[in-house]
């Protein structure tokens, strides 16, 4: 049983890990590119 | 919409690839990412920003915007070794150079914007575009040409877009760096770890 919870703690931390990695190279690339990038958006939508 | 979109069909292409070949997706991490918002903050409040961006003199985008892009070479060197980074890189240099060439500012010509259909009244030669990064050159006065705001996408009225062969690079680097992420046997590893 203390094995099954340390797996759990193990599992879902690692899940986090993948997710907040996941989410911040998301943020940073986007971000990269709006600062790299020089596209000049005429209408609603942009090159975001 | 364009990068963010580039970023999340290359995701979900990379997650598809790690899935096929048995592997955990998990994105490749950048060194050094606290670079990029040292970069962005700057631009964000000079071009995005409605209630800053209005009070930035133009003398001082030219400034602003080579700095802040040489900061993102900086950190495109400190990553050299991950994937695809040089494709961002390369994308980044070309956006880079059509700048610095023409006085801190991104060309885009009289043609480009007429091919887009934006009113004569929106736009003077010799001056910045709304907000953007561009300033209107005509072709003849533009160095590096090829590299900069030549190319353009209009699909409807709200969808009116110029950019350049450096954009299309970075939206590609982009898609790629998270595909690449679902391929490598030593992601799994490094998971693991």
């Amino acid at each position: 049983m203390k094995t099954l919870s340390n797996l759990q703690t193990v599992l879902a931390a690692k899940v986090n890990a993948t997710t907040i990695r996941v989410i911040v190279t998301l943020v940073s690339l986007v971000l990269f590119a709006l600062a790299a990038a020089a596209p000049d958006a005429m209408g609603g939508v942009g090159m975001g | 919409m364009i990068f963010t979109l580039a970023a999340l069909v290359g995701l979900v292409a990379g997650m598809i690839r790690a899935k096929m070949k048995a592997n955990t997706y998990f994105p490749i991490e950048l060194k050094y990412s606290w670079m990029i918002l040292l970069a962005f903050v700057p631009q964000w409040l000079v071009f995005f920003l409605p209630a800053t961006r209005e009070l930035v003199p133009n003398t001082w985008i030219p400034f602003i915007l080579i700095s802040t892009q040489l900061i993102l070479l900086v950190f495109v060197w400190l990553n050299r070794r991950q994937p695809c980074i040089w494709l961002l890189g390369l994308g980044l240099m070309f956006n880079f150079l059509a700048i610095c060439l023409n006085n801190g500012w991104m060309p885009i010509s009289p043609d480009v914007l007429q091919r887009l259909q934006v009113p004569q009244s929106a736009w003077q030669l010799w001056e910045r575009r709304g907000f953007s990064k561009d300033m209107v050159i005509p072709v003849e006065n533009t160095k590096l040409w090829i590299l900069s705001d030549i190319l353009s996408l209009n699909l409807y009225s709200r969808f009116k877009i110029a950019f350049s062969i450096g954009d299309i690079l970075i939206a590609g680097g982009i898609f790629a760096y998270f595909w690449s992420s679902g391929g490598s046997k030593t992601l799994t590893k490094e998971y693991q770890s």
